[in-house]
């Protein structure tokens, strides 16, 4: 292989440093639901952390949220994970230059469903190919790029995050279990427990009455009614006055 | 005469006629149909077998419901199902959701959004909506393109015997819109006369006095035969509208206008083809799936006799269905990719015919 060959080889970004980029992103993703966990067992009752739930939500389903990428990825030619390993995503033709947000919008969208295809075929497709493409870098025209050797700082910043992420959630667990959240759930449970016992027993003695009353045929019970009065005039003291 | 013949009749040309006599006492004349089934076959499977990124595209323009290719589980007889029939599930969870709200858990659930400003209802309502519209717009423009991508790599395949990712999406991009007008304008235009004509035959048919009952319970039937008519003819013409946007890159309602000529004029042939399509189809999918049923059943059942036999079972049960799911999906894209060249291969052979 010439020097130029092996610098064209190199300056393309391969599969683990990808990987690793897309870890850190996941990672970051995860340290978002922590932080906003932690927002919500803050708060001091349920409907207050309903509330924050809600908000929560809202800000995680956002589409500027979802798609951020497309974004990012315009601007800075990179998302965080991207970002913290050195590589870049650029335009196939222009190697300087960072795609434009149509380009982007494609690439993450369309691009990376493309790339799903053949149970995530197209991402192992880096492994092979000469500029490091995987299918939705061919079907948008991007490459993406190496500008910095930051594999070390790349696997530090994603042991950090996910260090930070997990203390996130146990902190926040700790927090729900002693505060007066974990307290107001434990009664609501208790109650609803209460309530479902007394359902059952409810319905336990409807049922018991249902099979008595299906056992006692009211339409055969007749009481006795002899055909005639049988009256013993002797039973009668004649001389009664009434 | 066989030279005068072809002069009146466009249909007939020079390369399609054969056997025909120059002497003129005799006026037979056989005119070569322009396919047959098995020479559109016979190439479309020699295409497919060498150009393994056609299965590519295939799978994607396949995975996203691109079924355009006439094998009729295309037909969404579902939705004229919806259209006349109540769903009793429905009604039934209705009912089973009445009778929880007036529990007494219900004080709970009150009490639990008894913080929640309605304001945020409202913002996340929109969201989720915003959101559910922008999923369906990439699912729309991502069908589109995947169509695009794999007609183009067919009509490359068949020029040129090559083609790339990359010189694939790149010609596809160019057609997005006009597949996206396509896939929408016609099916919604279709969508709205059968809900609108429906909903107002059926009320004639439900409140209207006896005599008007009869007059919309024939009107209905023949709206019903009428809607199977549009909707097939509407996937007819798609076949070929789509290739006039690919191939003679036309804007859409010109190719959408040439394909319902062309359709209206090779209905039968397109029909016959879309059938045996389907037989095929069923063929591939259907043999496999039913062998598996019967194996799976027999397993459970030997295994009532035979313990052991569920554990065999088990163990090669999940290699062999992850096996099975993974060549389905590349047996899917593969069919996807043969149906679409051979629907190439036969417009390749009416182009410019019909359209008029």
């Amino acid at each position: 292989m010439t020097t130029s060959e092996e610098n064209m080889k190199n300056k393309y970004a391969g599969f683990g440093i990808r990987l690793l980029a897309l870890l850190i992103d996941m990672a970051v993703g995860f340290l978002a639901i922590a932080l906003l966990t932690l927002f919500v067992v803050n708060q001091s009752n349920i409907p207050q952390a309903v509330s924050a739930g809600i908000v929560a939500l809202i800000i995680l389903v956002n589409p500027l949220t979802l798609y951020y990428s497309i974004l990012t990825t315009h601007y800075f030619g990179a998302t965080p994970g991207k970002w913290l390993t050195g590589i870049r995503v650029v335009s196939e033709e222009k190697e300087d230059s960072y795609i434009s947000l149509k380009r982007s919008f494609f690439r993450q969208t369309v691009g990376y469903t493309f790339s799903w295809v053949f149970f995530g075929l197209g991402f192992f497709s880096v492994i092979k190919d000469e500029k490091k493409q995987a299918w939705h870098d061919k079907a948008s025209g991007t490459v993406v790029i190496l500008i910095q050797h930051f594999l070390i700082v790349g696997l530090a910043a994603f042991f950090v995050i996910i260090t930070l992420t997990m203390s996130l959630f146990n902190i926040a667990l700790g927090k729900f279990n002693t505060g007066p959240l974990g307290a107001e759930t434990k009664q609501i449970m208790e109650r609803l427990e209460e309530e479902r016992e007394q359902k059952k027993l409810m319905e336990a003695m409807e049922e018991e009455q249902r099979q008595m009353d299906n056992e006692i045929d009211y339409d055969s019970i007749r009481l006795e009614q002899p055909d005639e009065l049988e009256y013993y005039p002797e039973d009668f003291p004649q001389d009664t006055t009434y | 005469m066989a030279t005068e013949k072809a002069k009146e009749d466009p249909s007939v040309n020079s390369g399609q006629e054969k056997n025909v006599k120059t002497d003129r006492s005799q006026t037979v004349q056989f005119v070569k149909p322009d396919w047959t089934i098995d020479e559109l076959y016979k190439k479309a499977w020699a295409i497919v077998k060498q150009n393994k990124i056609l299965w590519i595209f295939g799978a994607a323009a396949g995975g996203y419901g691109y079924n355009n290719n006439l094998d009729f589980d295309n037909f969404d007889t579902e939705r004229f199902q919806r259209l006349f029939n109540d769903s009793p599930e429905n009604t039934q969870e209705l009912s089973r959701v009445l009778g929880d709200a007036t529990s007494a858990s219900t004080d709970t659930i009150t009490y639990l959004f008894s913080a929640v400003p309605t304001s945020l209802y409202i913002i996340l309502g929109l969201e989720v909506l915003l959101l559910i519209l922008l999923s369906i717009g990439i699912s729309l423009i991502y069908q589109s393109w995947a169509t695009g991508a794999l007609l183009e790599t067919v009509q490359m395949c068949i020029k040129d015997g090559k083609s790339t990712i990359a010189e694939a999406s790149r010609k596809a991009y160019a057609h997005i819109k006009p597949l996206l007008w396509l896939t929408i304008v016609p099916g919604l235009i279709l969508g709205l006369v059968t809900t609108v004509g429906s909903v107002i035959l059926i009320a004639g048919l439900i409140l209207g006095p006896t005599l008007v009952k009869v007059i919309m319970g024939i009107a209905l039937f023949v709206f019903l035969l009428f809607i199977i008519y549009a909707y097939v003819m509407l996937a007819l013409t798609t076949i070929w509208a789509e290739r006039q946007i690919v191939v003679d890159h036309k804007p859409a309602r010109k190719a959408f206008d040439a394909g319902l000529a062309i359709a209206r004029k090779k209905k039968w042939a397109m029909l016959l083809l879309g059938f045996v399509n389907t037989i095929l189809v069923g063929l591939i999918f259907g043999v496999p799936i039913i062998i598996i049923i019967f194996l799976v059943f027999g397993g459970i059942l030997a295994s009532n006799a035979v313990e052991s036999i569920l554990w065999i079972l088990l163990i090669i049960a999940v290699p062999l269905l992850t096996l099975f799911v993974v060549g389905l999906t590349i047996a899917g894209g593969i069919m996807s990719a043969f149906k679409a060249t051979v629907w190439s291969l036969a417009y390749d052979n009416i182009r410019g015919k019909y359209e008029k």
